[in-house]
């Protein structure tokens, strides 16, 4: 025992003895050592590489990059791009989209609730299982799945391909004003596809504080699952503020609009927390641009796919399944006459209408967290169940969604929508915690319960805010 | 070759070592060899890994994308490989996680072989990180990627030289359309059994006063620790203030880095 | 909740306007609250500590009087303070003044470890300006446990010595001796290194650091008269007060370090030039120069400018055929000699 202490002893006299000589040998070893070791590289590549005529870039290599930083292009052909594989992806997703919905939804559906009724399975059991938490599932996995394979493959062949880092050499300049990193525009226009997604991305980098704004930011990029909403809500309530011919013009324009305020208010909060709690320089951007390489386009599919659409989908499902047994439960738990969410929608009714919602979309917003995409199915459900409209819907806690947009407007007007609801309802759809899988996300990344509080309660008081003075202020005009 | 086989009657034995790697989360159940796949970030190095295991990770081309380890297996002359895929880094002396995670694997692996996965086009820069592995371990094999790229490039890279100067066999390999492979897997195998015998090259050119306190200091170090294969690592890294060697000095942990069951060159001469 | 918007607007204004004077960064109530709490007995005692430990280290004998006025307290409290010091076996009171025992010398090490480590900590990790690093280290020096401070060391590969030069003492209170002389100590025409700049008072410091001085800077002494010191570096030429200079340790290096001219930084690289490079700044520290570093971006590498983003910054170089983008902040900190 004694020779062990003895030799711990003069481990730690070494130790030391390295800590003197640190002080001898001043604040720059580190700069000499690799000093040293590029010397000795050079050498040793001297000696075994001979080019002659050496092309360190090949001439369509200078021309691309030329163009895709341009002045004048760098921006449009970035824009294009990124609109490009919004609208595959939003396009492309329809029909998948529809066709998974029509199996899951309206045959497998009707078919499992024929079969509990054949078994004699109490309505109770029924309802919850299947109209809560198959339902549920089989509609994350029907409006997620198809935009997220479509996506995530198409964002990982431009990043592949070697062009995503221009995008963040050239967007650089303006997230270094908010304090920020280049490579956030990355994790940003990631986001736009999906939020949780996003925040994984954060880890290209470096800097842990510029991650932290990276990823506590990435929220107020207009995902994949609100796009739709978006849509939804602006043809029905202000693309008919215009004369029909421009309508559709209109809603588009106030669909960017939402959009271009979230980037807004990503460089925002960006600067405000590297001003305050996350205070700092903007610190380095040195990133390498990697030379273009053709993209390998099956494996891309393939690793894509198995990379990120699954893991992001599995982790939606996780939180959907529980999600939709509550949005069944408090819709047919009665006490005395009413259903819990009807006991909720009463009560905040009052508040929510005061900043230009209502109950009905403070609990859609509380009982489907798992996923944007089932807001407004749940809005339309409950909608349907606090006006007690007949003719539409399939009962209490069962969530749906109408082909006609027309038919949506007027469920909506009927539950006393107005045009500052649907204004209203686009802001906070865009300024509102992020969904339980980004937050979940968000917790696994930066391992911090407090920033993933943070990243959760920030935007809805913010989205209140919002809502507020919007509200307010039309009251007032 | 003979006197090899006399001296030490464990050519082909295994030099990793399997307690550490059991700390650093590999299981060596069934394996018989470890090999860590080094390089720095958008040099192919995944996509090497992809072929050598058949597995489909995604290679981005993308600095910093293989965050996570990731391991795979293949097997190879009735041998089974363990694979293990470190994060790309540009250099091993920093603090960063990435960098901290690939040093610490090489050194208290101590894997069979390492392969540095490098970018033929940056031969130079990529040599900062080569000659950074071969100071920790003396068992690797160069894969010199994108060889394709290169010659399209007009640059001519001499692998018999580079070989040479090195000291570790020198693979030309294009990943992307799987060329070289086959010899690659063949070098891993030798160097990992002890056929062929790696001299690495050692930095020279450190400073006079840098290069007196590494001798006085890694003196110190192999008096306590006479099995220490890279004694001289040790001391910079003790020089830089590198934490995880501090502690690893100061609890004796570093002494289970021992060239005791290896072949390296000490024991073959 | 039938609310006339015109009086919920103003109430919401007036919560807006007091959530700032709350949070106002340096002015607000939080801040003044956390100020006050930073000058508690504690702190007061620690920071007498540290001001004996500094006078003795300079050799100077710190008296009642330099405890009053560096703390900016009232001889009276000064007195109290020693003598609440004195009782806890911190120091000792003899005929010049007051001087530190052995636990005391131990006790102000501590603390100024964790000050000096919190400094680089800011400087190297987090980028914040110089001017900052002071008075965030102050208040934390206060609340940092020694092992909150030693795992900070760790993290950043423990450091010896901080931003401004001066040696961060180790766990066990172990501190070199100090190096180098005054400026104000050497003679006209000497070549000289700066060692370290002293960071009090603030009012000095901001000075100094606004004439471009920082430890590592070679200089060279070029007229020296009682009201002025001319100094010239890289071909630049600064003048400043003997009270300055005061605040500045340089040590002798040979006349051969000495640059005359006015050197070029990267950010002045045309295209079709190529430089190469000479050094990359002192201001560049921590994870950023060690990432330039492993670009390949050191002393003798070839580097050209490739393109500039639209907004022209950042901007792509080529370097040892590699294409790395750098911030224009950054480039002004790489230097270069010999562009062709």
């Amino acid at each position: 025992m004694k020779s062990n202490n003895n030799l711990l002893d003069k481990n730690i006299e070494l130790v030391s003895y390295a800590d003197s000589l640190r002080w001898e040998l001043g604040e720059n070893l580190h700069d000499s050592i690799t000093e040293t070791i590029f010397e000795d590289a050079y050498s040793i590549a001297s000696k075994s590489v001979s080019s002659i005529d050496k092309k360190v870039r090949t001439n369509w290599e200078v021309s691309l990059d030329r163009l895709v930083t341009s002045r004048i292009f760098g921006f449009p052909i970035m824009f294009l791009l990124l609109s490009l594989v919004f609208w595959l992806t939003i396009e492309g997703a329809n029909v998948p989209s529809q066709f998974l919905s029509s199996i899951l939804i309206d045959d497998f559906h009707p078919m499992l609730k024929g079969l509990s009724a054949s078994l004699g399975i109490p309505h109770f059991i029924d309802g919850l299982l299947i109209d809560g938490a198959y339902l549920s599932m089989a509609w994350v996995i029907s409006v997620m799945l198809p935009p997220m394979a479509i996506f995530f493959p198409l964002f990982t062949l431009l990043e592949d391909f070697g062009y995503l880092p221009r995008v963040a050499f050239n967007m650089d300049k303006l997230f270094q004003k908010a304090g920020a990193h280049g490579k956030q525009a990355l994790t940003m226009s990631m986001g736009f596809g999906c939020n949780a997604a996003g925040v994984i991305a954060a880890r290209v980098i470096d800097s842990p504080r510029e991650r932290l704004i990276a990823i506590i930011t990435n929220n107020f990029s207009l995902c994949n699952g609100r796009w739709p909403t978006q849509i939804l809500i602006a043809s029905i309530f202000i693309g008919s503020l215009a004369p029909a011919s421009l309508a559709g013009l209109v809603s588009a324009g106030a669909v960017v609009g939402v959009a271009l305020l979230g980037i807004f208010l990503s460089l925002v909060t960006s600067w405000g927390l590297s001003k305050t709690v996350l205070k700092g320089e903007a610190s380095a951007f040195s990133l390498e641009l990697p030379p273009y390489r053709p993209p390998v386009i099956l494996r891309t599919l393939y690793t894509s796919l198995i990379d990120r659409t699954i893991i992001v989908l599995w982790r939606a499902i996780v939180f959907a399944v529980p999600a939709g047994m509550v949005i069944w439960l408090v819709s047919n738990i009665h006490i005395y006459d009413l259903s819990l969410a009807e006991y909720f929608i009463d009560f905040t009714n009052p508040y929510a209408l005061f900043i230009g919602l209502n109950g009905v979309i403070f609990l859609a917003y509380i009982i489907a967290i798992p996923a944007n995409e089932i807001v407004i199915p749940t809005i339309l459900m409950l909608t349907v169940m606090t006006t007690g409209l007949i003719g539409t819907g399939q009962g209490n806690g069962v969530m749906f969604e109408l082909d006609s947009i027309k038919e949506t407007g007027d469920i909506l007007r009927a539950g006393g929508w107005t045009v500052l609801t649907g204004i209203n309802l686009m802001l906070f759809s865009l300024i509102h915690n992020p969904c339980s899988t980004t937050i979940y996300t968000i917790y696994k990344e930066t391992g911090s319960l407090k920033w993933t509080i943070f990243s959760t309660v920030y935007p809805i008081i913010l989205g209140l805010v919002v809502c507020f003075l919007v509200a307010q202020i039309w009251f007032l005009v | 070759m003979q006197n090899k086989n006399i001296n030490s009657d464990c050519v082909n034995c295994p030099v990793h070592n399997v307690a550490n790697l059991v700390k650093l989360g590999v299981d060596m159940e069934g394996f018989n060899y470890v090999v860590a796949l080094a390089g720095n970030p958008n040099t192919g190095k995944s996509t090497i890994f992809n072929n050598l295991t058949g597995l489909r990770q995604h290679t981005g081309n993308w600095p910093g994308k293989t965050v996570s380890r990731a391991e795979g297996g293949y097997e190879f002359k009735d041998n089974k490989f363990k694979i293990v895929d470190l994060p790309g880094t540009y250099s091993l002396l920093s603090t960063s996680t990435d960098e901290e995670v690939a040093r610490n694997f090489i050194l208290f692996g101590q894997p069979d072989v390492t392969v540095i996965v490098v970018d033929s086009t940056k031969l130079e820069r990529n040599l900062n990180l080569v000659l950074q592995i071969l100071e920790i371990t003396d068992r690797a094999v160069v894969s010199l990627n994108l060889i394709d790229e290169a010659t399209r490039k007009n640059i001519k890279i001499n692998e018999r030289e580079l070989s040479k100067q090195l000291g570790i066999p020198v693979v030309p390999t294009s990943a992307r359309s799987r060329t070289g492979m086959d010899e690659l897997l063949n070098y891993i195998h030798q160097v990992a059994t002890g056929e062929y015998v790696c001299k690495p090259y050692r930095i020279k050119g450190y400073s006079k006063k840098i290069n007196k306190s590494i001798d006085e200091l890694s003196k110190r170090i192999i008096t306590l620790f006479p099995d220490l294969p890279n004694a001289r690592w040790v001391a910079i890294r003790l020089l830089e203030g590198d934490q995880t060697i501090i502690d690893a000095v100061k609890s004796g942990e570093i002494g289970s880095i021992s060239v005791s069951t290896s072949n390296s060159i000490s024991e073959a001469v | 909740m039938e609310i006339n918007p015109v009086i919920s607007l103003s109430i919401f204004a007036v919560i807006v306007v007091l959530g700032i004077l709350l949070i106002y960064p340096k002015r607000g109530i939080l801040a003044k609250y956390a100020k006050l709490k930073v000058s508690s007995k504690k702190n007061q005692l620690e920071d007498a500590l540290k001001h004996i430990f500094d006078y003795e280290y300079h050799n100077l004998k710190p008296t009642l009087n330099s405890i009053a006025g560096n703390l900016e307290i009232s001889t009276d409290k000064a007195s109290q303070l020693v003598s609440k010091l004195k009782k806890s076996n911190l120091i000792l009171i003899n005929d010049q003044g007051v001087s530190l025992t052995e636990d005391g010398k131990l006790y102000a090490l501590r603390v100024i470890r964790v000050h000096r480590l919190w400094e680089n900590y800011l400087a190297e990790e987090i980028g914040m300006n110089e001017l900052e690093w002071h008075d965030q280290a102050e208040m934390i020096e206060h609340s940092l446990t020694p092992e909150e401070a030693d795992a900070l060391s760790a993290k950043m590969g423990n450091p010896k010595f901080d931003p401004h030069g001066d040696p961060i003492p180790s766990t066990d209170g172990i501190m070199p001796v100090k190096k180098g002389v005054s400026l104000n100590e050497v003679e006209e025409g000497e070549t000289l290194r700066i060692l370290h700049i002293e960071d009090e008072p603030k009012s000095i410091y901001t000075k100094l650091v606004s004439v471009n001085l920082f430890p590592g800077r070679v200089i060279k002494v070029i007229l020296k008269t009682v009201k002025k010191i001319k100094l010239s570096a890289d071909g630049e030429e600064i003048t400043i007060t003997p009270l300055l200079a005061s605040n500045i340790n340089v040590e002798h290096v040979a006349k051969s370090e000495f640059i005359e001219e006015k050197q070029r930084d990267l950010l002045s690289l045309k295209k079709g030039e190529i430089g190469v490079v000479a050094r990359i700044l002192p201001v560049c520290r921590g994870q950023q120069r060690r990432r330039l570093l492993d670009f390949g971006i050191v002393p003798g590498s070839e580097i050209s400018v490739l393109m500039k983003s639209p907004m022209n910054d950042p901007i792509a170089y080529i370097v040892k055929d590699t294409i790395v983008a750098l911030r224009k902040d950054q480039a002004k900190q790489v230097i270069l000699k010999n562009v062709s």
